[in-house]
């Protein structure tokens, strides 16, 4: 099974935050999960990290509804990152409305959008 | 070629026919209002058949109102006084069954003699041609044509005139009344298009508002089954308990918006601004003195709103706590309230020197549904969503300026 070494778990939900640690750990396939808890944050720590260690998260799973900067916001300016194409962005919201699903679809960063609840068997498919 | 004459009454003269032209001509959109309408028919049949006086009348359950008299010897427009219906039975009468009431001499005619003392003789008319105009086969008025001074007998081309020109104010009032009708339904299609909008968005937020907390719910159940070390249980089951109370708490908010979306129906009052401030402040006194803020209030002490009070004090709490508690760190919070009235509006401005909010990015979130600008842990994002919803309820605008680092302004019209 392929393993990801380095994930942003992008979300202001603290349960929702503890929880999808405690999967991850127990899929045993996502060795660093870095928790943000709003898109402008985000991007600081992407910019950052990406300048001073070229290091790019392997996955990021984004929230949408978030204080500072929300998950749209945060995936705007992912567009005008010169690395935005090696990014995998999973968004994951408790969100069902449609509007939304297919604005998702407009950003080619967006690898798929994900209705909360998340389970252990989508996180050991993932690929 | 030789004119084939049906009878000398019943000619036309070529201005007969060129008045009538233009009104056939003349559509809908030619006429800006009803009035219009009125003023065209009334002139043409003046001039079409030289007359004094036409004028065009409102008939309601128990009198005549005036819309407009065409008064020839002067050309203009004026109006009159209106008429009793109780004290001219023989005349209503008339005009409900007939085609037309043709009253040459009308001091002596059977059914305009009624009006000899009230009307005919204080305005000095002597003929009077009235021709009842109904709307969906019911009367609604009258177009009365009046000749003054020297009685004449009227002929059947000038029947046959009044009665064309009667008609087409018919047909203009009838589509007048669909073009009305159309615009009316477009309006409440609108209306009722926007409320859906807003009620599918609201159900969104709703959703995912109760769903963020269900789903995290059947995720720390689905941790509970899988594992099987007690404490790992136990610790689950805290958050359980948790994610139970954010439910609770969620649907306690909701409760708070719907309730302020059907509760427009309180009375408003006459306030005077500056108490109504004042009474506002003593609600937030905790706070104020927890976080060292001043508040200046310059408003005029005779100044008054009418307004629903709750909604004002909610609108105004709202600001000030908001103001308080996005302060800046590096300052203590200084609020002004000022009010000034602007062509009898009410405009009330609420500046703080707290944080400032990026109006580049949130110009459009600013007044959204569970919104939130700050990494405040007690931000819920209803605050100013309330606050939008009590000002549209009270039929006021909100509008918001701001520059991060030095403070914002809310400026309230009501």
């Amino acid at each position: 099974m392929k393993r990801f070494k380095l994930i942003y778990l992008i979300d202001d939900d603290e349960i929702f935050v503890f929880v999808m640690q405690k999967l991850m750990q127990k899929s045993g396939r996502f060795e660093q999960v870095l928790n943000i808890a709003n898109g402008l944050d985000a991007i600081d720590v992407l910019v950052d990290r990406y300048s001073r260690e070229g290091s790019l998260p392997d996955l990021i799973f984004l929230d949408l509804n978030m204080p500072v900067l929300d998950g749209w916001q945060f995936l705007d300016e992912v567009e005008r990152l010169p690395f935005k194409d090696r990014l995998r962005i999973y968004i994951i919201s408790s969100s069902i409305d449609a509007r939304e699903m297919a604005k998702a679809k407009e950003y080619s960063t967006v690898k798929r959008f994900v209705s909360k609840p998340v389970t252990l068997d989508w996180l050991n498919k993932i690929d | 070629m030789k004119k084939s004459k049906i009878s000398d009454d019943l000619l036309f003269t070529q201005r007969h026919f060129d008045l009538l032209a233009r009104l056939y001509k003349s559509s809908l959109d030619d006429y800006g209002s009803v009035a219009d309408i009125h003023k065209a028919i009334t002139e043409t049949v003046a001039f079409g058949l030289d007359l004094a006086r036409v004028s065009y009348w409102k008939i309601l359950s128990n009198k005549l109102v005036c819309q407009t008299l065409f008064d020839a010897s002067v050309a203009k427009h004026t109006t009159d006084k209106d008429l009793l219906a109780s004290e001219l039975p023989v005349y209503f009468n008339a005009l409900k069954e007939g085609i037309a009431i043709v009253a040459n001499d009308a001091r002596t005619n059977e059914f305009t003699k009624e009006l000899t003392d009230v009307y005919l003789i204080p305005r000095g008319i002597s003929d009077m041609l009235d021709l009842p105009i109904r709307e969906d086969g019911q009367l609604v008025g009258v177009l009365c044509c009046e000749r003054c001074g020297v009685s004449q007998r009227w002929s059947e081309a000038d029947l046959a005139f009044a009665r064309a020109a009667a008609d087409m104010m018919m047909l203009l009032l009838e589509q007048n009344r669909h073009r009305e009708t159309q615009r009316e339904t477009e309006r409440l299609y609108n209306i009722s298009k926007r409320l859906n909008e807003k009620l599918l968005d609201y159900t969104y937020i709703i959703s995912h508002n109760i769903r963020s907390n269900t789903s995290n719910m059947s995720m720390l159940m689905d941790l509970i089954d899988d594992t099987e070390q007690y404490d790992e249980k136990l610790e689950y089951l805290k958050l359980l308990r948790d994610s139970s109370n954010k439910l609770s708490e969620t649907i306690h908010y909701l409760n708070e918006t719907i309730s302020i979306q059907l509760d427009s129906k309180e009375r408003t009052v006459r306030l005077n601004l500056k108490s109504a401030l004042e009474k506002t402040l003593l609600g937030v006194n905790g706070i104020i003195k927890k976080e060292h803020a001043t508040i200046n209030i310059s408003v005029p002490p005779e100044m008054t709103l009418k307004t629903i009070p709750s909604y004002f004090e909610s609108i105004m709490f709202n600001l000030l706590t908001n103001a308080i508690k996005y302060r800046s760190p590096d300052r203590a919070p200084q609020i002004d309230i000022s009010a000034k009235k602007i062509k009898g509006k009410t405009e009330i401005l609420v500046k703080d020197n707290g944080l400032g909010i990026d109006m580049v990015r949130n110009r459009n979130k600013i007044f959204g549904m569970y919104k939130t600008f700050h990494a405040h842990p007690d931000a819920v994002g209803l605050g100013l969503f309330m606050s939008k919803n009590h000002v549209d309820a009270l039929g006021g605008s909100i509008e918001v300026d701001s520059t991060p680092g030095k403070g914002t302004t809310f400026k309230v019209v009501l």
